[in-house]
């Protein structure tokens, strides 16, 4: 295996990581979308960036993406707490509009200048060998070394607020009630997300950071019965895909983060299919409706 | 959702409605016991701009096992959710344990309703028990021998020994309120504060957790208020009950306030306001249980 395909498994493995650790936080809390939706509210960030500086540098336009970014989040947050909507649709209202703003910037003021998006904000994982940067005389790929660094602040952000996530993702009035500040780190939840999202943009493309957030996490949510192993075995997932997948798509020659994405859904399917208790096949042996997450197996109601 | 109403029924106020200004008020303040464990005073909610609480003053003295009850809507969650601070108030205050909830914290368990709870989450019954005891310990200090014995007796009472292991969503509806009421006895709290804590529960649980609610209350330290639907068991088992209807219709020992009159008053009131008595005449009857209203408004 070439040092390259060593440089994008590894960038793959810790975006994986990053993502695997806060994808379960967004799943469970019905914000699966969250990656999503960013992707698109940079879009004014990037745009004003070069508006403001006539620069497309890569690092002005992820500052650009990072600000709004956060306002994409915070501000579904706003408007999902006023509880006049719900998670989905406050998702949904928050980044249209901010993309609309982005792309109205572009055709009103930019559209003569080639801001092109996809070497600007998006980027693509195949290359991530060839952006290097000089850190004491040595070349390192840029985007290996964010990826690192950014999986390595999520651990140390995840352990750190572990006792209030656990409890507000799990019942959010009992993490009011008991003053675990709930709100204040429900917002750095999504705050951590905004910026593991935008690095991630750059570094490895949009699709594989939607990827990565959503699939291992639902994934390992079918086999977990507590959320330590839960955020364990989305880790796990993310890598076997970034492996899985980059030797995939060398053996067939094809796209690097098709490969890995396709191979992250497969994981999903295959442990849909196979889970103990809760895959399809284990019903069928059992010869009993497998009960979907969330339903008890005797509702002993009071009817 | 329910929880609102229409701003007439606020309009047709009796004067009766001063019945809801209760005993104990006068009682000097000093000696613990004389505290009431909660205590609103002229409290305002309204949800998106229509009122749901409207001039709720009363008090849960300490040492009771109390219900708060009322029809449909009348704000029973909003008024507990009110003196928890989970709802802002427009107007009014709420002294908890005779002082600020944020001075008396760890001292108050909560069990909220079960559809506020992440339905699918993955936890086992003991690590929601263990949950009980985060309070205590902040954010990062270990659990402690203390820690596991509270934990261990909570677990014991409340009868759950051979289920905790088991994930949370694998249990019966009266399972998981034995383990959320686990989790706060594991608190060791001295108020207890549980919305709506037997639906989806068989009478054979709901009684054993009403005698240990009781039991719990018996030593006249420990507060338990319960937003409850089935009043027969209100006037059986609890001491002291408030009933509700958008504003105080009455509060005191359950025998004063579940009265004939009080009742007519409480449920003839939401009635009233619903301009077409459109829907289920069961609430006439008073029904002794109502799955109906717990639709409340997801954060």
């Amino acid at each position: 295996m070439a040092t390259d395909d060593l440089v994008i498994i590894l960038t793959a493995g810790s975006l994986a990581t990053a993502c695997g650790l806060l994808g379960p936080f967004l799943v469970l809390r019905r914000q699966s979308l969250t990656s999503d939706a960013i992707g698109h509210a940079v879009l004014p960030g990037v745009v004003g960036m070069y508006l403001l500086t006539g620069s497309r540098s890569s690092l002005l336009a992820t500052l650009g993406a990072a600000a709004f970014g956060l306002i994409c989040v915070l501000g579904f947050d706003a408007l999902r707490r006023t509880r006049l909507l719900g998670t989905d649709a406050a998702i949904a209202l928050t980044f249209p509009a901010l993309f609309s703003l982005g792309v109205l910037g572009i055709s009103k003021f930019a559209s003569g200048a080639h801001i092109d998006l996809d070497s600007t904000i998006y980027g693509e994982i195949t290359f991530a060998p060839f952006r290097t940067m000089a850190i004491g005389g040595l070349d390192v790929p840029r985007p290996l070394l964010t990826t690192v660094l950014t999986a390595v602040l999520t651990l140390a952000f995840v352990l750190v607020l572990w006792r209030p996530l656990h409890a507000l993702t799990f019942d959010p009035e009992f993490a009011d009630v008991t003053g675990m500040r709930g709100r204040l780190v429900q917002r750095l939840a999504l705050v951590a997300s905004a910026l593991v999202a935008v690095t991630a943009f750059d570094s490895v493309g949009a699709i594989l950071v939607v990827t990565f957030f959503v699939v291992p996490a639902a994934a390992a949510h079918l086999v977990s019965n507590r959320l330590d192993t839960m955020l364990l075995v989305s880790v796990g997932i993310g890598w076997i895909s970034a492996i899985v997948g980059q030797r995939a798509a060398v053996a067939y020659d094809s796209s690097i983060a098709g490969m890995i994405g396709l191979t992250a859904v497969c994981c999903f399917l295959l442990i849909r299919l196979f889970a103990p208790r809760r895959g399809v096949a284990w019903r069928l042996v059992r010869g009993r409706p497998a009960r979907a997450r969330g339903q008890p197996k005797n509702t002993s109601a009071s009817a | 959702m329910n929880i609102r109403q229409s701003s007439s029924t606020f309009s047709q106020r009796g004067p009766e409605r001063t019945e809801g200004h209760i005993r104990g008020v006068e009682c000097p303040e000093g000696g613990l016991h004389d505290t009431p464990a909660l205590r609103w005073d002229g409290v305002e909610v309204s949800y998106g701009g229509k009122p749901a609480l409207y001039d709720v003053s009363f008090e849960i003295p300490t040492g009771t096992l109390s219900a708060i009850v009322g029809p449909n809507g009348a704000g029973k969650s909003t008024a507990v959710k009110a003196a928890l601070g989970l709802v802002p108030l427009n107007r009014g205050s709420v002294r908890v344990l005779g002082g600020q909830l944020r001075e008396h914290r760890s001292r108050v368990a909560y069990v909220p309703q079960q559809d506020l709870v992440t339905k699918d989450f993955p936890i086992t019954a003991i690590q929601v028990v263990e949950m009980g005891r985060y309070p205590h310990r902040g954010w990062f200090r270990r659990l402690t021998k203390a820690d596991d014995a509270a934990v261990a007796e909570a677990v014991r009472r409340t009868g759950i020994t051979d289920l905790v292991n088991e994930p949370l969503d694998e249990l019966s509806g009266g399972q998981r309120q034995r383990v959320f009421l686990a989790r706060a006895l594991a608190q060791r709290a001295d108020l207890l504060v549980l919305d709506e804590p037997f639906t989806a529960v068989d009478a054979r649980t709901e009684a054993a957790l009403t005698d240990l609610l009781a039991e719990l209350c018996a030593d006249g330290e420990h507060t338990v208020i319960a937003v409850h639907h089935d009043l027969r068991t209100v006037a059986e088992r609890f001491d002291h009950a408030a009933l509700l209807s958008g504003t105080v219709v009455a509060a005191g020992p359950v025998h004063e306030v579940l009265t004939a009159a009080a009742l007519e008053q409480a449920y003839g009131l939401v009635l009233a306001a619903r301009e077409k008595p459109r829907e289920d005449p069961s609430t006439r009857e008073y029904p002794a249980r109502d799955q109906s209203e717990r639709v409340t408004s997801a954060p």
